[in-house]
């Protein structure tokens, strides 16, 4: 039977994720915006074919911004489909960068999310928007030695070819979980009265998604003044969905992760390892070997998290205690907004004489009494 | 002020209702006046707080938290209270002497605990209910008005 307190929790951090979540229109309109520029690319650029698609964390469904205040930060790929010995990475960037530019241009204006500007970065170009995102377009070509999906992608100082595959990646990661997605996808559907197919992976987001989102966010605070320890997304997404074993609660399941991601952590001789999934030979973790200080500060934040939920558990202040606790770790604003639509969703179940009681007087969907309808009186 | 009529639940159907459904710290009856003292936790996470309901002859309950005692904080006033910080949990005609008390007046006081607990975290009452502000000197606190019947009588 799951624990009424880590139900309460649980309820008030989903509630801060799913508002620092993408919104599906806003994600309709990304997924839009990638089709059209790769169309732009193909089409205004003479050479050769242009696939524009998402990778990082909108590919995987885990994108969570810091604050409600915050622009998403989102990932792209804009693949060249040209042999690396035709070009270099000085001209791919520079390609890609002259096409951005043009196709701002072309398609800037008022829409809810036209593009406004394109601006130069070490290894890509960020495109702004009217709407609150900003999207980084990694030029690429594909890697001959890792097919179907494997690519190159210039280095910082445009010098070295990185291997990468975004592609298979969110393929490793999707598989973990494909049995919740087609629940998570069979939901909506039903909640809509659409068909299950009219239903896109993209719609939907699994316990996986969320215990993701929610460690990420942590993250962020936890690191906020010592940016230099932060552990990379890419680094954290892994060892979630290898320590990730389902669970009842979004409570349960971090607690869970928490617990178990250090056993995850191997070592060989000296240097901690962390494997890409699905290029073995690339260590998330290269940075750890370098210095061992990395690895205490992550363990240290393990720990925290750990703490922070089972001290909020143990409390008997109230809600307003519950918050309090919250909001260093998950955002202030959104732990604010969460416990408010916490109330509004309560005072809705009670008109629709869903809200029960238990005979200690706490309210929820277990119990043996419905509240009555009734209007609290006075402003 | 209105005085309990015939049609009203007696003292002792009341008493014996709320027994049945939420245990009492302390309760008394006498023939004129109804007291019960008990414990309302409205979240697992909340303080079980005592709160006192009194039931007489004028026909209306009457209900207070006496511990831990209520906290405006840095706020001027509470959200939904009469004078002496008694609950406010119904407007006038939602409640009359026919009704159990276990079933209505307890449950919405801790109906109402949750939302100040959610109030006193988001400064917002997202329990519902009216605004209402009728002349009446009953109108102590966070413009919480004195049930209209009271006044008029």
């Amino acid at each position: 039977m799951p624990d009424p307190a880590e139900e309460l929790i649980a309820e008030l951090l989903l509630g801060a994720v799913e508002l620092l979540d993408l919104p599906a229109e806003l994600q309709e309109a990304a997924n839009a915006v990638y089709d059209d520029v790769g169309l732009w690319m193909s089409r205004s650029l003479e050479q050769g074919k242009w696939h524009v698609y998402a990778q990082g964390s909108m590919r995987l469904g885990t994108v969570v911004r810091p604050s409600v205040d915050d622009e998403y930060d989102i990932d792209a790929v804009a693949e060249w489909a040209v042999d690396k010995e035709a070009t270099s990475q000085d001209e791919l960037k520079k390609t890609v960068g002259e096409a951005l530019r043009s196709y701002v241009e072309a398609r800037g204006g008022d829409g809810p999310l036209s593009p406004t500007r394109c601006d130069e970065s070490s290894r890509c170009w960020t495109l702004r928007f009217t709407g609150p995102l900003h999207m980084d377009v990694l030029p690429a070509i594909p890697d001959t030695k890792a097919p179907p999906t494997g690519i190159l992608l210039p280095d910082r100082e445009m010098f070295r070819w990185q291997h990468s595959d975004p592609t298979a990646y969110s393929d490793w990661f999707f598989d973990r979980m494909a049995r919740d997605v087609l629940e998570e996808r069979k939901i909506v559907a039903k909640q809509a009265q659409v068909n299950i197919d009219d239903v896109p992976t993209w719609r939907v987001r699994t316990a996986l998604q969320r215990v993701v989102q929610a460690v990420k966010l942590h993250r962020t605070y936890y690191f906020a003044e010592t940016p230099e320890h932060r552990p990379p997304s890419i680094l954290l997404t892994t060892l979630v969905a290898q320590a990730y074993r389902g669970g009842s609660s979004l409570f349960g399941a971090l607690m869970d992760v928490a617990a178990n991601i250090p056993s995850f952590l191997q070592k060989e001789g000296n240097v901690y390892v962390v494997k890409n999934p699905i290029q073995p030979e690339e260590n998330f973790a290269d940075l750890w070997g370098k210095e061992p200080v990395h690895v205490e500060m992550f363990l240290q934040w393990l720990a925290d998290l750990q703490r922070t939920l089972e001290e909020t558990k143990g409390t008997t202040l109230g809600l307003n205690d519950v918050v309090k606790r919250l909001a260093p770790g998950f955002g202030e604003r959104a732990m604010l907004k969460s416990a408010q639509r916490l109330g509004e969703s309560r005072a809705r179940a009670r008109t629709a004489g869903q809200l029960m009681v238990t005979g200690m007087g706490s309210l929820g969907t277990a119990g043996s009494l419905a509240v009555k309808d009734h209007t609290f009186h006075g402003a | 002020m209105p005085r309990r009529g015939p049609r009203d639940l007696t003292l002792v159907q009341q008493a014996i209702a709320i027994r049945a459904k939420w245990p009492a710290e302390h309760a008394s009856l006498s023939h004129s006046v109804l007291r019960w003292e008990g414990r309302l936790q409205p979240t697992p996470l909340s303080p079980p707080y005592k709160v006192l309901v009194v039931y007489g002859m004028d026909a209306r309950p009457f209900v207070w938290v006496l511990d831990p005692p209520l906290d405006a904080g840095h706020r001027e006033r509470l959200p939904h209270v009469y004078s002496e910080d008694r609950l406010c949990l119904y407007t006038p005609g939602e409640w009359n002497g026919s009704m159990f008390i276990a079933t209505t007046i307890i449950p919405w006081a801790a109906e109402w605990l949750f939302h100040y607990e959610v109030w006193k975290a988001t400064d917002r009452w997202t329990g519902g209910g009216h605004v209402y502000a009728p002349p009446d000197d009953d109108l102590l606190s966070f413009g919480c008005a004195a049930p209209k019947w009271r006044s008029d009588r």
